[in-house]
């Protein structure tokens, strides 16, 4: 009885592969000795094979048009360097952004004292306009703040037009110190943005070049 | 001339070779995009852009059997456009309208018209892959191995495909009253 079943269950699954006369050999005894003593599934057999006889009158429809291709279908091939032209493209903003983060998180790691030398290439990447300008002046801002404990940002223009090398501006600088720092306060919250917004950029990158690399190898 | 002589004259460039092809498959690719589109309009831009790939890519065709390689590409195009379809609703009134192309005797045309639209519900209510294995087996009459290699997977997927799809449709058939029951069924041939 419970042999019957386990018959049953193991046959089942195969009477639509039966029917099309799809099944190997002894796969094929083994379903036509159960079908021999199972009402059920000689039923189900005749089902699907009814379905598939049904489903075999569904008219073949003539094609509206012949599809057959003009030499101006075929010399078009232009579909396919677009596609790779914008996964260069993506991949170098994806390395660009992922570059521009490890600067800035650098930056912001090293601190106070290597500002200056951060400041430039920082400076040139993400402002490059500005950066001709910006340059000997930081230059100048790290001569007069060499003494001075607060930190200069030249490029928070904060110390830097006002950064000359006389006894009584470093008097003032010194003097300006809280300023200065509230000027650093606003500075490191720039730069928070700048890191998410660089971070935010790479990853977008990356992501937009993941989608469009899977689906060309998809489509190829 | 078969399928192979013209493969290889089509891929020294041979446009009228490959457009032998086209013509010999392209009522095949048509009817399998109708079918599993529910759409002429959309049966006829799939089979088209079918046929554009596949001389674009015809050079990476590693032999076998063509058709199924075409069937490849023209339904990963049909689901390409039903992938679209589900951002922007499919027009339910479509398989309806595939019902009957007018023929000659009205009142047979009538039956298969209705009899066709019932199939095209019942067929567009599967699940993708098993439409496209039913597809191929019942309408088109592919063998199991072919439809393996026209759908990219094993033949055991295939079985299970097109056994869960008939099962599907038989119990749709059977809920609109367009199938007697399997024991009714034996009885007849008795
Ligand atoms: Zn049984």
């Amino acid at each position: 009885m419970a042999l019957a079943w386990l018959q049953h269950l193991l046959s089942h699954r195969h009477l639509s592969a039966y029917a099309d006369g799809e099944l190997a050999s002894g796969l094929r005894r083994r379903v036509e000795g159960h079908l021999a003593r199972c009402a059920r599934c000689r039923a189900e057999v005749e089902e699907l094979q009814a379905t598939a006889r049904t489903l075999s009158l569904l008219p073949q429809e003539a094609p509206p048009r012949s599809f057959a291709l003009g030499p101006d279908q075929v010399a078009a091939p232009a579909r396919r360097p677009p596609p790779a032209l914008a996964l260069r493209g993506l991949q170098a903003a994806t390395v660009a952004f992922s570059v521009l983060l490890v600067a800035l998180v650098a930056w912001d790691v090293a601190g106070p004292a290597t500002s200056e030398q951060a400041a430039a290439p920082a400076g040139s990447q993400s402002a490059p306009a500005a950066a001709p300008r910006e340059a000997p002046e930081g230059a100048g801002a790290a001569l007069a703040a060499t003494p001075t404990p607060a930190p200069t940002r030249p490029d928070m223009g904060l110390a830097g037009p006002q950064a000359t090398p006389t006894p009584a501006d470093r008097r003032r600088q010194t003097e300006e110190a809280p300023a200065a720092e509230a000027g650093e306060e606003t500075g490191r919250s720039l730069l928070r943005i700048a890191q998410v917004a660089a971070g935010v950029a790479a990853g977008l990158a990356a992501g937009a070049w993941a989608v469009l690399a899977i689906r060309s190898r998809r489509g190829s | 001339m078969d399928d192979d002589a013209l493969i290889s004259r089509a891929r020294a460039g041979d446009l009228d070779a490959f457009n032998l092809l086209v013509e010999r498959y392209q009522g095949l690719v048509f009817n399998v995009c109708l079918r599993m589109l529910s759409d002429r309009a959309a049966a006829e831009d799939a089979a088209q852009e079918a046929f554009i790939s596949a001389y674009r890519v015809l050079g990476r065709f590693r032999g076998g059997s063509f058709r199924a390689w075409l069937l490849r590409i023209a339904a990963n195009l049909c689901y390409d456009e039903m992938r679209r379809w589900r951002r922007r609703p499919l027009p339910l009134e479509a398989a309806a309208d595939l019902a009957a192309p007018a023929a000659q005797s009205p009142e047979s045309a009538l039956m298969r018209g209705e009899l066709a639209g019932h199939l095209q519900r019942g067929l567009a209510s599967l699940p993708a892959d098993q439409r496209l294995a039913l597809v191929l087996r019942d309408v088109q009459g592919l063998a199991y191995e072919e439809i393996a290699q026209a759908m990219a997977c094993s033949l055991g997927t295939v079985k299970s495909r097109i056994a869960r799809g008939r099962a599907r449709l038989r119990d749709y058939l059977k809920a609109q009253g367009l199938l007697p029951s399997g024991a009714a069924l034996a009885l007849e041939e008795e």
